[in-house]
């Protein structure tokens, strides 16, 4: 138990903020942890064939998060589609905060195609190098680098029109 | 608004290319993210790099091993695959056992009395060989086209 707490205890956070990108709820993406957390603890006997546990555990949570996805548009199938975030309903007239920016930038995270969210996620908020999140998403240098610079160009533009009509009002 | 000095000017526009270092990277959230960063300075860059830098301070509350020490064990499982070894087995017997009880049950059920067995026998062979020779009959009168035909042709 010891040696899968050392394991994953450094690498939970970052586990639960990919799920959490994914999934877009707490609770769910605490559950898709839980799930790798017991993934790990049944191979344990075979990590150490495992090359790369941590990349390991970030593809493994990302498989989770698509099931948990997948079976949630099966249940929601025909209501409010698969991935329900905070509301949109900040009104024209109210300055926006800091904290109201912030939401709407992680909205347009979200919002991104999957690949290029994935690959800005792993790079800009987790940290990975180019190389690893490649393996992680099963993906090409190339890839990784062109999904990267179309995912920043969108953020890029689209604060930059949040802020354009933020100070014209 | 201050222009940010050149440094950060430069490593910006890298960012923006694409061709930053992880360590350039974490040098604009630094820079970006500081407390002391003036709140007037707030340009689409700055809101970027602040919000990476809370987005990653982002973390779980959860106690996972808590529900892993709930969970079944490897040991747990090798067991349950034997159960279902043996499970698979009992059925396939089970299986087998009825088919041949049924069958020779079948069997069994026919008839009671030999001769009654013999008599149906006997008159269900009768009536296939009636069925038998209507084919017969057919075939010799296709016999008798072809001697015709054998006797024009000489």
């Amino acid at each position: 138990m010891d040696a899968i707490k050392e394991l994953i205890t450094p690498i939970q956070d970052k586990l639960f903020r990919f799920a959490l990108r994914m999934v877009g709820s707490v609770e769910e993406a605490e559950d898709v942890v839980q799930e790798v957390w017991i993934k790990l603890w049944k191979q344990k006997d075979y990590l150490d064939k495992i090359q790369n546990v941590e990349a390991w555990c970030m593809q493994l949570t990302r498989n989770i998060s698509i099931d948990h996805l997948r079976s949630k548009h099966r249940r929601t199938e025909g209501l409010d589609g698969v991935r329900q975030f905070e509301s949109h309903d900040h009104t024209p007239d109210l300055a926006l905060s800091k904290k109201d920016l912030f939401q709407r930038i992680q909205h347009m995270m979200n919002d991104l195609p999957e690949q290029q969210r994935d690959v800005m996620h792993l790079r800009d908020i987790e940290g990975y190098a180019y190389q690893e999140i490649a393996d992680m998403l099963n993906l090409t240098l190339n890839q990784v680098k062109i999904n990267l610079f179309r995912a920043r160009t969108t953020i890029r533009k689209q604060i930059e029109q949040l802020q354009a009509y933020d100070s014209a009002k | 608004m201050t222009a940010p000095n050149k440094s950060i000017q430069e490593l910006l526009r890298k960012y923006w290319a694409g061709e930053s270092t992880l360590e350039e990277e974490q040098t604009l959230i630094q820079h970006f993210g500081d407390d002391d960063f003036p709140m007037e300075d707030d340009t689409a860059d700055a809101i970027y790099f602040q919000f990476l830098q809370e987005a990653r301070q982002m973390s779980t509350s959860r106690d996972y091993t808590k529900h892993l020490e709930q969970s079944p064990r490897p040991t747990a499982r090798r067991i349950s695959l034997w159960s279902r070894a043996a499970a698979i087995a009992a059925v396939f017997i089970g299986v087998v056992w009825a088919t041949f009880h049924f069958q020779h049950k079948a069997a069994q059920d026919t008839y009671e009395d030999p001769m009654a067995a013999w008599e149906t026998t006997k008159a269900a062979l009768a009536v296939i060989s009636i069925k038998m020779q209507e084919g017969t009959k057919s075939m010799e009168s296709i016999q008798e086209l072809d001697k015709l035909q054998i006797i024009r042709e000489n």
